[in-house]
C-alpha cells in the first residue's frame, strides 16, 4: 500500500539547534531551516536562525548569508541565482519553488520555514536525489528525432516554433513533479508502473509537437499507458508551483486529447 | 490503436457524462412523483420510458463506480496480487449491484 506517513528514522525531531545574528543594528527574521545528515544516527530537525536580512531581498539571498555568517554546515544547491538552471528548488512556506527567484516581500511577516522538494530521497540538509526524476525525463526521449538530414537547419515556421512556447522554457527544477500528490505515490513504483510526472509529461509535449520531430506516434504509443500517462488527475499542483509559470497540466491535457483523437 | 488505458479514460468521460442528464431527470422526475401512491410509483417505474432511461442509468453508474474505484485501487494499492484481488473485488461489487438493480426494474416492469 501507499505510505501515508514518514518512515520513524525519516520523521523530525524537536531538537533543532538555534543560531542567531549577532549584529547591532540588525533587522531579524526567523528563518527555519530542514536538517539532515545522512553520516548520523539521528533523525531530521529543523535549525532556527535568527537572520539579519539587510540588504537581503531573495531566499537564496538568506541562505548564502546563513551559510556565510552562521552555519557553514547547511548544504544546498545553487548555481545561476537568476531562476535560468532549477538548482536551487526547495519547499518554502509550504509551496515548492525556486529560492533565489523567490522574493522575501512575497512571504509576508513570519517565519521562513525551508524544506527539500517534497517526497524525495534527501543526501543532505536541502539536497536532494533527483535520479530518478532525470530517469523520468530521459524516458520521454527529449531529442529531436527526423529521418530527415538536411544541409543546414531543420527549417520551422514562425506559426510552427510558436507552438513550442510554454513547453520549452521548462528548467527541470522538479518543484511540479514533487508538488504533485499522484507523483508521491506512484513516481517510484520502478519498472512499468510508474507515473512519469507533470516535469517530464511536459517535455514528452514539447517533443509531440515539433513540428521537426518525426516519431510523434511513437511519442504518442509509448505515453498511451495507464501508470506513465493516466495518473494525472488534473491536481493543478503542478501549475500552482511552477516558479516559470508553465502549465503541465495543460500539456497533459493535451496529450490525453491527442491520444483519444489517435483511436 | 488505442490501449486499454486510453479506452478507460474515454469511457469514464462517457458514462459521466451520460449520468449527467439522466441524474438530473431521476432527480426531477423522483420530486414530480413524491405525492403518488406506491402502485402510482410502480406504474411509473414500469412505463417503457422511465424502465429503459433506468436501465441505462444503471449500467452506466454501475460501470462508471467500477472504472473510477478501480483508479484509486491504481493510485493507493501498490503490489501486483493485492491490486488483482482489489481490482476483482471492485468488479465484482460493481456487478452486484448492477445484477439487483436491473433486476429490481425488470421485477417491477413485470409486475406492473
Amino acid at each position: 500500500m501507499v505510505e501515508l506517513t514518514l518512515p520513524r528514522n525519516s520523521k523530525v525531531n524537536g531538537q533543532g539547534r538555534t543560531f542567531r545574528s549577532e549584529k547591532p543594528d540588525a533587522k531579524l527574521r526567523t528563518v527555519k531551516v530542514y536538517r539532515y545528515d545522512p553520516s548520523t544516527d539521528e533523525n531530521p530537525r529543523m535549525d532556527t536562525y535568527e537572520v539579519d536580512m539587510t540588504g537581503v531581498s531573495m531566499v537564496l539571498d538568506v541562505l548564502i548569508k546563513i551559510k556565510s555568517e552562521l552555519d557553514p554546515t547547511l548544504s544546498f544547491r545553487r548555481s545561476c541565482r537568476e531562476g535560468v538552471c532549477g538548482s536551487c528548488a526547495f519547499n518554502i512556506n509550504g509551496a515548492n519553488t525556486l529560492a533565489c527567484t523567490k522574493g522575501l516581500d512575497e512571504l509576508g511577516d513570519g517565519p521562513i520555514t525551508i524544506y527539500p522538494l517534497p517526497h524525495m530521497p534527501v543526501i543532505r540538509d536541502l539536497v536532494c536525489d533527483l535520479s530518478k526524476f532525470y530517469e523520468q525525463h530521459a524516458a520521454i526521449q527529449p531529442w529531436l528525432q527526423s529521418a530527415a538530414e538536411p544541409e543546414g537547419e531543420h527549417l520551422q515556421s514562425p506559426e510552427q516554433r510558436e507552438k513550442l512556447d510554454g513547453l520549452y522554457e521548462c528548467i527541470l527544477c522538479a518543484s511540479c513533479s514533487t508538488a504533485c500528490p499522484s507523483y508521491w505515490w506512484n513516481g517510484d513504483k520502478g519498472g512499468d508502473r510508474e507515473y512519469l510526472g507533470p516535469a517530464a509529461l511536459l517535455q514528452a509535449h514539447r517533443w509531440i509537437k515539433d513540428s521537426r520531430d518525426d516519431e510523434t506516434e511513437k511519442r504518442l504509443a509509448a505515453l498511451d499507458d495507464t501508470f506513465k500517462l493516466y495518473r494525472c488527475h488534473t491536481i493543478m499542483n503542478c501549475v500552482q508551483v511552477c516558479p516559470k509559470g508553465l502549465n503541465p497540466a495543460d500539456a497533459i491535457a493535451e496529450i490525453k486529447r491527442m491520444l483519444v483523437d489517435r483511436r | 490503436m488505442a490501449s486499454k488505458a486510453t479506452s478507460h479514460f474515454v469511457m469514464q468521460r462517457l458514462t459521466a457524462m451520460i449520468q449527467v442528464p439522466l441524474v438530473i431527470w431521476l432527480a426531477i422526475s423522483t420530486v414530480a412523483h413524491a405525492r403518488d401512491t406506491h402502485a402510482e410509483f410502480m406504474d411509473w417505474v414500469a412505463s417503457p420510458v422511465t424502465a429503459v432511461l433506468l436501465i441505462v442509468l444503471i449500467l452506466s453508474i454501475s460501470y462508471h463506480f467500477r472504472l473510477g474505484l478501480g483508479e484509486v485501487a491504481d493510485d493507493y494499492v501498490h503490489e501486483g496480487g493485492r491490486l488483482k484481488l482489489t481490482q476483482g473485488l471492485i468488479v465484482a461489487y460493481a456487478a452486484v449491484i448492477a445484477v439487483v438493480s436491473l433486476f429490481s426494474v425488470i421485477a417491477i416492469t413485470l409486475i406492473a
